[in-house]
């Protein structure tokens, strides 16, 4: 008898095993015992962690709506953002837009120190916010990919390529005709960004550096708040214009826009010369986080996983250009 | 996104066979008006996607959820009406009607010296520029306009449309007397337009009352013909200070409302000793030319009723037997299945939307009012009404990052790229051409309805 309740116990509790679920329940943090929620290959080495068997690891790390770290970042993110919880929370990426409301560079950041996000894919910021992140040694910022800053014209434009100098000399007013960098008899149109734009940051410090801007093109605003103000204006790809954006927004949008991307000195941007440094504008997107993000926290496993060959591997499939040597 | 809104009928379908009784309810009730029923055909269903779980990173991921991104809606117009840039409109009787687009963007920015450095501020946000364009997208201004907008007016529970445009424009020049924009009001069809002479508008029927630095105009909508009145002539303070706090009082706190008794042009010489009630305000009645004086009570007084006449109707809704009965512009209707509380948020033709409370949620909901049926319940609606086509109603609703534009029957005709920032979009409907303006200025499309397709569409913003 003894032996027969023995076998029916040991029966019944293979029988749970077999039955008990595979994947995690939806809303949990599977981690056992406190362990680092960073995967050992978050510096790019070994392959733990991974399972293409069509299941998920039992251990897991799962994230949901619930616990998805509040997301911001710079427009040109937004894209890998919507990837990132598409692939992270099984849902098409047509229906996670509603959790990719990006605030632009500045603000994202502004936001990030506010505690109003908790996570960030964003460019540099403008030095004064870049200053109050670093003075505060609160923050965890870490490349992820390389952008590129890339100029515009309207695709019509005869010109596809400026050197570096031509570029400067364009923008402290030194050369002011198309015909001067051979193009047409045209009066150039040199479109500057508002300050707070990732681009006008990477522009300053990488394409000026230190030398004097001329003044943008300006117009008038007006309203009962502010009152009259002086205004930068866009870029409106006019026949004379020359403006300037990020690489991977520019790849998204220029047949949409009828934009055409130039070639600086002689080099076309594109992922293979960013990649191998040739382009000669290059800058980093970063991930940020607080550093007080507790080791098990969605924030902190999400920054890992996006450092990690996980979210190397999206960020290439998605175009951009990542920082470690994954394929897409 | 049709999957979704697929979703979205059926659950409000199930609501409506499973809302909750009303307190003290016990079924439908005998004084429910009699009304015919219809349900929306069950849209078809497709399969749900089952997710294809790995592990990546530690992390579980499902890599098939990538792809499927929809590429950008490309810029779109029907060419330009003049060759060269055009920053202002050359009149002419052959455009036909002229509508806004939105084309260009500018960050406003200030600079000053604080202690011998520069300070700078520059706005988050940038402002947007509008151009005119025929109804078919031919370009005939440039984007200059900080403002343009097709007048209407809302009178006795009925939207209005007037033949004009009202476009804003900022400069220097105009910095003295407001902040630094004048308007000026062009006919519809481009045949005749004022100067950027104006400060302010407002309406009585088809004429419109303006505000100038110099004095008032009463503008017939339909002719452009105008009459024009010096300050002096209204005995008013006619320039400096006192001009100048005179017309920041009339449009900021009396409000420029155009009465069936006048206009409130602003207190006489102020007295400590008299209260708001009785402090004398000067009426301007443009039919005559005549001014008078009343105690602003008596303005205040028919300031309300016209006012209850002018602005929308906030209706009234009453909750028994399982429904609600809205009141609203003199009608009523029963609405089946509410929710527990809520309140009317917009009527417009056969639609309302409804904001309602259940379970400690705000709930928006979609009814049809001939019916009483909730059609839709969601995250945000919009009902948008044609100006020039009486009873022609389309409703929109966001969801998950994107507007989706349905038509009466709540099939789909168009759904919008996504938003940024979860944001909210302009709509307009003028003769079967919807125009839209996401809220920071990222898209504007203009999409005829009536042909199924786009007439202009710009993308502008520039990346970050």
């Amino acid at each position: 008898m003894r032996q027969i309740l023995l076998a029916m116990g040991l029966a019944g509790a293979i029988l749970l095993t077999a039955c008990g679920p595979k994947a995690p329940a939806e809303g949990s943090d599977v981690r056992s015992g406190g362990a680092s929620s960073s995967p050992e290959s978050s510096s790019g080495a070994g392959s733990s962690g991974e399972n293409s068997s069509g299941e998920a690891d039992s251990d897991a790390f799962v994230f949901t709506r619930e616990n998805m770290p509040r997301l911001d970042g710079s427009t040109s993110t937004a894209p890998l953002a919507q990837a990132i919880c598409a692939v992270l929370l099984g849902e098409d990426i047509s229906e996670v837009s509603d959790l990719v409301s990006f605030n632009r560079t500045t603000m994202s950041y502004r936001n990030l120190m506010d505690g109003e996000a908790d996570l960030l894919l964003a460019a540099e910021p403008a030095p004064d916010v870049l200053a109050e992140l670093e003075a505060g040694n609160r923050w965890l910022m870490t490349p992820f990919a390389t952008d590129a800053l890339v100029f515009v014209v309207n695709q019509d434009n005869p010109v596809d390529s400026l050197t570096v100098e031509q570029v400067q000399k364009i923008y402290t007013g030194e050369i002011t005709n198309w015909s001067q960098v051979g193009g047409e008899d045209l009066e150039i149109i040199p479109f500057q960004r508002n300050q707070g734009a990732g681009s006008q940051t990477m522009f300053e410090k990488l394409v000026m550096d230190g030398l004097e801007l001329m003044e943008p093109p300006t117009t008038w605003t007006a309203n009962s708040m502010e009152g009259l103000l002086n205004a930068v204006r866009e870029y409106d790809n006019s026949a004379a214009a020359l403006g300037y954006t990020v690489y991977y927004y520019a790849n998204d949008m220029e047949m949409a826009k009828g934009l055409k991307v130039l070639a600086v000195d002689g080099v076309s941007p594109s992922a293979e010369a960013i990649r191998a440094g040739e382009y000669p504008f290059l800058n980093p997107y970063f991930v940020a986080i607080a550093k007080a993000a507790p080791a098990d926290s969605p924030t902190r496993v999400l920054y890992d996983w996006v450092l990690g060959p996980g979210g190397q591997r999206l960020a290439a499939i998605e175009g951009y250009v990542p920082v470690t040597d994954v394929e897409g | 996104m049709k999957r979704g809104w697929a979703a979205f009928l059926l659950a409000g379908l199930l609501l409506a066979g499973c809302a909750p009784q009303s307190p003290g309810s016990s079924g439908p009730a005998a004084s429910e008006p009699d009304v015919s029923v219809s349900q929306p055909e069950e849209p078809p269903k497709e399969p749900i996607k089952e997710p294809e779980w790995e592990t990546a990173g530690g992390v579980r991921v499902d890599w098939s959820r990538l792809g499927g991104r929809s590429q950008p809606q490309p810029n779109v117009d029907g060419g330009r009406c003049y060759p060269q840039y055009m920053d202002h409109l050359i009149t002419g009787a052959d455009y036909g009607p002229l509508v806004p687009y939105l084309g260009d963007q500018a960050y406003s920015f200030e600079r000053w010296e604080h202690e011998g450095e520069m300070q700078k501020y520059f706005s988050y946000w940038p402002t947007s520029f509008y151009g005119l364009m025929t109804r078919e997208g031919k370009i005939v201004v440039d984007p200059v306009y900080q403002n343009v907008w097709p007048y209407s007016y809302r009178w006795e529970g009925e939207d209005h449309a007037l033949p004009v445009l009202i476009l804003t424009r900022a400069d220097p020049k105009w910095k003295e007397l407001g902040s630094g924009s004048r308007c000026a009001v062009a006919a519809e069809d481009g045949s005749w337009m004022t100067d950027f002479e104006f400060l302010n508008y407002t309406n009585k029927e088809d004429q419109l009352f303006l505000l100038r630095p110099e004095g008032c105009t009463v503008l017939d909508s339909q002719t452009g013909s105008r009459k024009d009145w010096s300050w002096k002539e209204l005995d008013m303070p006619a320039s400096g200070e006192e001009l100048s706090e005179t017309l920041s009082f009339i449009q900021w706190v009396t409000g420029l409302n155009w009465l069936d008794q006048g206009v409130c042009l602003g207190w006489g010489e102020s007295d400590p000793d008299l209260s708001w009630d009785n402090t004398p305000a000067r009426v301007f009645r443009p039919e005559t030319g005549e001014v008078y004086w009343v105690e602003q009570r008596q303005w205040d007084q028919w300031y309300d009723e016209y006012s209850d006449r002018r602005w929308s109707d906030m209706g009234k809704l009453v909750h028994k037997n399982s429904g609600a009965t809205l009141t609203v512009d003199g009608q009523s209707y029963f609405l089946k299945d509410t929710y527990e509380t809520g309140r009317l948020s917009v009527k417009r033709g056969d639609f309302a939307i409804l904001d309602e409370q259940h379970a400690g949620n705000n709930i928006w909901t979609l009814y049809r009012l001939s019916t009483g049926e909730r059609l839709m319940e969601g995250t945000d609606f919009e009902l948008i009404a044609d100006r020039l086509r009486p009873n022609s109603i389309f409703p929109a609703a966001y969801e998950r990052g994107a507007w989706t534009v349905f038509n009466d029957r709540l099939e789909p005709v168009l759904t919008l790229p996504p938003t940024q920032r979860d944001n909210w979009v302009q709509f307009s409907l003028q003769d079967g051409l919807l125009t839209f303006k996401e809220n920071d200025g990222i898209f504007f499309g203009a999409y005829d309805l009536d042909k199924g397709e786009y007439i202009f569409f710009r993308n502008l913003d520039m990346g970050d």
